[in-house]
């Protein structure tokens, strides 16, 4: 392939990528181009026309980098079907897992061709699924068993149906309709849910299904939707948001993950920075990045209290959780939302020399502020970052009691790695 | 090095990549266990709540103690106190003395632990090696012990502790902090070594060689001498090391509290009289008795503590020149001018072999060779009329009686073995030779057993029957002993117990006490005796 014919197949890609949002697949044919021009032609060798097409190419990954936190794209087939019928066949996969088999007579709205589970759940180990035209999708639930590679939130596989127990019921939170956990009749820590009491209330559990209208919500919530897109009166156009700032900051961004105020938190969401891979290759260089707040330790918390942080959003349904500290400042509860100290046993914590540390994803730390960010930041700055309630457990689910991101039950007797140890390092 | 040596060395060089490499890889690796090495976190024996070991905790696991979130399973686990404790503990740190968090499961019935491997019995019983003693067998008990009565049983007052460490270390110890932790850390404290200094918390005390006895001694002038062990050989593990080797240092680690500087209040004290029988002991508070176990000074009326660093050599002239006899110096002439031991040179030591007490050795003072005036080659050797044999000490008298050597000066024989036969000129105690650490049967914390020596647990500060008044004082000093005539040179008098120390029963510890110089002027490590016209005695 020729030099020009090169950059003018890039610029045609870029520019194809920027309309259709076909980020992924793009990506990879655009770099695998870069790669044939440099193979080809040794920089300095390049003409006044080459040289701008290498400037070109550097101002396109920029613009690439944006669009890859961008909306759902793709056809619209891989989510919706008009009428769940082709060729007489029902479209409307339900629940059903990728690799699964099934379809239901019965249309779903906003003419979606699978629930929630139905799209974020698969039969084989993968944890990122790749539609056609590219756009992945983050599996959050395996039905034949744990994932190798479990995402940020990790998975609801050890709570699902037919693999639940009293046990394994504490090692997620029970979003699969009708199964609640054996050990719990509400959210451990609920404050009373606000003016959304009641046995089914989001803040209560996750399992049950509302009755529309209730619980300020026009129609009903169960599991997923209980926690994902409850700032708006129905959970849907999330996938839709048009946002190209990697900072999921603002209703506008559809916040982290989606998760928004409600009610009295309306306005208000989590704060975050979403790895392109939902962490499926996490390292010190490649995670998320959550907010905190070091304020109150005594309130049961709750946006007003804890600004747009993940420990702000679970207290929602863990408030007295947050209720850390005794009059004489104590800590009763272990922190979530405190600054890691400088000090002491912390002083080393996460490997740390003169305060400064590795970021270790097994144990994440929320940042005092993520304005202006843009990418994560490998470092842990003690005395600055955060512990925070992300910090001990997945969000969805995990191997171990309690969704702790380690074997924390079974240690010492596991001889398994102990995140407690990453800041106390004095209790190893 | 050698170059084949290199060659050697380089073929280690990918073995210890790998391992470099391994480390990075999987830092866990390194990870150095200081609590899974502790007692509390040990796979076998560590911490294991009754509650939490049915949700399936493993031994050892944080939450035996703390509760992350105040709750497990939605609800809060036994034992249930309604709201969260401080330090995320399962309950209150401290209350009072019988309500600790640590006697939830450091106590005997009621306990929450699941099971003891390891009974907690006192001193006395695991390093003293009697192991008749086994009341108390819990923490719990040797903080309570009956009777609740000071002159009869004592234990360290938590809340005494509590005051002390939180206004003198403020930054580590708050309202809130347990007492058990100015002395243990509870992450780090082992079955061999439980203890952590108040000033330094977070290192294990006594498990380094410059943390032992023997090091303390050396270092302050003295040598250690492990007591005997109930049943054989000697404390703490019945073996035959004596220097103090396999001993942690529980003077310096006492010292953090208890030194010549600090104020410690009590709140129950025995108050003991004279007149016992008309004016029993009471219990009332007052600032304990300074210690200075370091204090090596020997002038007289200066503080200092004679089981501590203070060596042993009693020729004292208290009234006159102040200052002590340096040890080992037996010159006639320092001898005629004060009251003196029976050592070979003087009278008491006869050479005639019948009469009196003590005879001296003929074939030692057979040999006459004169070569040194000051016992010491290193400055010269001066000839100087007085045979080096006599000069230097090397001869002894020998009892008439027994056929025993009588040591030099005599009566540092009124020790018992194994310091009788040791013989150190300076004998440095280690407190838990005489005390125990949480609490006693006797008063002052006093050991029931020590040096072998079982002293009944019905002696206190009042029960001065004519066996009693020091019985525990006589596991290691013949004073009182009713089977044995002690000559005491300052009134040249050959005393039998009763009539010994100055004829009277006083309880010992009336006049020898830890730095009694700054309480009662008299009863320095020496005494003075009041039947003697307060003539200072010379024996402790």
């Amino acid at each position: 392939m020729k030099k020009s014919t090169q950059i003018k197949k890039v610029t045609q890609l870029t520019l194809f990528t920027q309309f259709t949002q076909f980020t992924q697949f793009t990506l990879f044919t655009w770099l695998k181009i870069i790669v044939q021009i440099f193979q080809l032609d040794k920089l300095s060798k390049l003409s006044k026309p080459g040289k701008l097409g290498f400037l070109f190419f550097i101002i396109s990954s920029l613009i690439f980098t944006t669009a890859l936190y961008a909306k759902v794209t793709g056809p619209c087939v891989n989510c919706h079907t008009m009428h769940n019928s082709q060729n007489g066949q029902a479209m409307n996969r339900g629940d059903t897992p990728w690799g699964g088999s099934g379809t239901l007579n019965t249309p779903n709205e906003t003419l979606l061709n699978a629930t929630c589970l139905g799209c974020h759940s698969s039969t084989d180990g993968e944890t990122i699924k790749t539609l056609p035209g590219g756009q992945k999708v983050p599996i959050v639930f395996n039905t034949t068993g744990y994932p190798a590679n479990p995402l940020s939130g990790g998975n609801f596989y050890w709570v699902s149906t037919g693999v639940a127990s009293s046990e394994n019921d504490t090692k997620g939170h029970n979003v699969f309709l009708g199964n609640g956990d054996d050990n719990l009749s509400s959210a451990p820590g609920d404050v009373g849910g606000g003016t959304c009491g009641g046995v089914n209330a989001c803040h209560k559990n996750l399992y049950a299904s509302t009755s529309p209208p209730s619980f300020g919500f026009p129609g009903a919530r169960q599991g997923c939707t209980k926690c994902h897109m409850v700032g708006t009166d129905f959970p849907k156009g999330y996938h839709h948001i048009n946002d190209t700032d990697p900072l999921k900051n603002s209703t506008s961004d559809g916040w982290f993950r989606f998760l928004s105020g409600h009610q009295s938190g309306s306005g208000h969401g989590v704060t975050g920075l979403i790895d392109v891979n939902w962490q499926h290759d996490a390292s010190s260089t490649v995670h998320n990045e959550y907010l905190g707040y070091s304020g109150t330790k005594t309130s049961a918390g709750g946006f007003s209290a804890l600004g747009n942080t993940m420990t702000a959003y679970c207290t929602g349904c863990h408030g007295n959780f947050h209720i850390e500290q005794s009059t004489s400042n104590a800590w009763i509860r272990h922190p979530s939302d405190a600054v890691i100290p400088n000090s002491g046993e912390f002083a080393s914590a996460y490997n740390a020399t003169g305060g400064t540390g590795t970021y270790d994803p097994r144990v994440p730390v929320a940042r005092p502020t993520l304005n202006g960010w843009t990418t994560p930041d490998a470092t842990v700055r003690l005395g600055t970052d955060l512990v925070m309630c992300l910090s001990c457990h997945r969000a969805h689910g995990s191997p171990y009691s309690k969704i702790m991101r380690w074997d924390y039950k079974g240690w010492p007797a596991s001889g398994e790695f102990n995140g407690c140890t990453v800041c106390h390092t004095g209790k190893n | 090095m050698r170059f084949n040596n290199l060659i050697k060395l380089n073929r280690l060089f990918p073995v210890i990549g790998i391992i470099i490499l391994s480390l990075i890889i999987f830092p866990e690796m390194i990870e150095s266990g200081a609590y899974i090495d502790s007692a509390h976190g040990n796979l076998n024996y560590g911490v294991n709540r009754i509650a939490t070991s049915n949700f399936g905790y493993s031994r050892g696991n944080c939450a035996h103690c703390h509760e992350q979130h105040a709750s497990i399973n939605g609800s809060e686990p036994n034992p249930v106190s309604g709201s969260p404790s401080s330090y995320l503990l399962f309950a209150n740190n401290f209350v009072n003395q019988s309500n600790n968090f640590c006697f939830y499961c450091h106590k005997g019935s009621g306990s929450i632990q699941t099971s003891f491997s390891h009974i907690n019995y006192n001193y006395s019983y695991w390093f003293g090696g009697d192991t008749t003693l086994t009341t108390p067998n819990n923490i719990y008990d040797a903080f309570n012990p009956s009777p609740v009565d000071c002159c009869q049983s004592s234990a360290h007052n938590l809340q005494d502790i509590l005051n002390f460490v939180k206004t003198k270390w403020p930054e580590t110890f708050k309202n809130e902090s347990n007492p058990c932790n100015a002395c243990h850390n509870p992450h780090l404290a082992q079955r061999g070594y439980p203890v952590v200094r108040p000033t330094d918390r977070n290192n294990i005390w006594g498990d380094e060689p410059n943390e032992r006895m023997s090091y303390y001694a050396s270092s302050h002038g003295g040598q250690y001498h492990a007591p005997y062990r109930k049943g054989g050989g000697y404390e703490p593990d019945g073996s035959s090391t004596t220097d103090g080797s396999n001993v942690p240092d529980y003077v310096t680690f006492c010292s953090d509290c208890h030194n010549a500087t600090n104020t410690i209040y009590s709140s129950s004290i025995p108050q003991p009289h004279m007149h016992y029988s008309d004016n029993p002991c009471t219990c009332s508070g007052r600032n304990l008795f300074k210690i200075d176990w370091s204090n090596q000074n020997r002038i007289y009326n200066m503080p200092g503590d004679m089981h501590g660093s203070i060596a042993r050599c009693c020729d004292i002239d208290g009234k006159i020149g102040g200052q002590w006899r340096t040890c080992g110096v037996y010159k006639e002439n320092s001898f005629r001018s004060h009251p003196h031991p029976p050592d070979y040179y003087t009278d008491e030591c006869e050479t005639q072999s019948v009469g009196n007490l003590y005879q001296r050795d003929p074939s030692c003072a057979a040999n006459l060779t004169d070569l040194d005036n000051d016992c010491n080659a290193s400055n010269g050797q001066v000839p100087d009329g007085i045979p080096d044999n006599i000069q230097c000490g090397y001869c002894n008298c020998t009892s008439k009686a027994t056929g025993h050597t009588v040591q030099v000066p005599a009566w540092w024989g009124a020790l018992k073995e194994p310091y009788k036969t040791a013989n150190y000129t300076n004998f440095i105690l280690n407190c838990t030779d005489c005390h125990e650490p949480h609490g006693s049967q006797n008063a002052y914390l006093l050991r029931v057993t020590t040096n072998g020596k079982y002293s009944p647990p019905t002696w206190n500060v009042d029960n001065r029957t004519v066996d009693s008044p020091q019985e525990f004082c006589t596991s290691c000093h013949y004073h009182s002993d009713t089977t044995v005539s002690i000559y005491v040179p300052e009134f040249n008098l050959n005393l039998t117990p009763n009539g010994a120390h100055c004829g009277n029963q006083w309880l010992c510890l009336n006049c020898h006490h830890h730095y009694s110089v700054d309480y009662i002027d008299r009863c320095y490590a020496c005494t003075y005796c009041p039947d003697s016209g307060w003539v200072h005695g010379r024996t402790f």
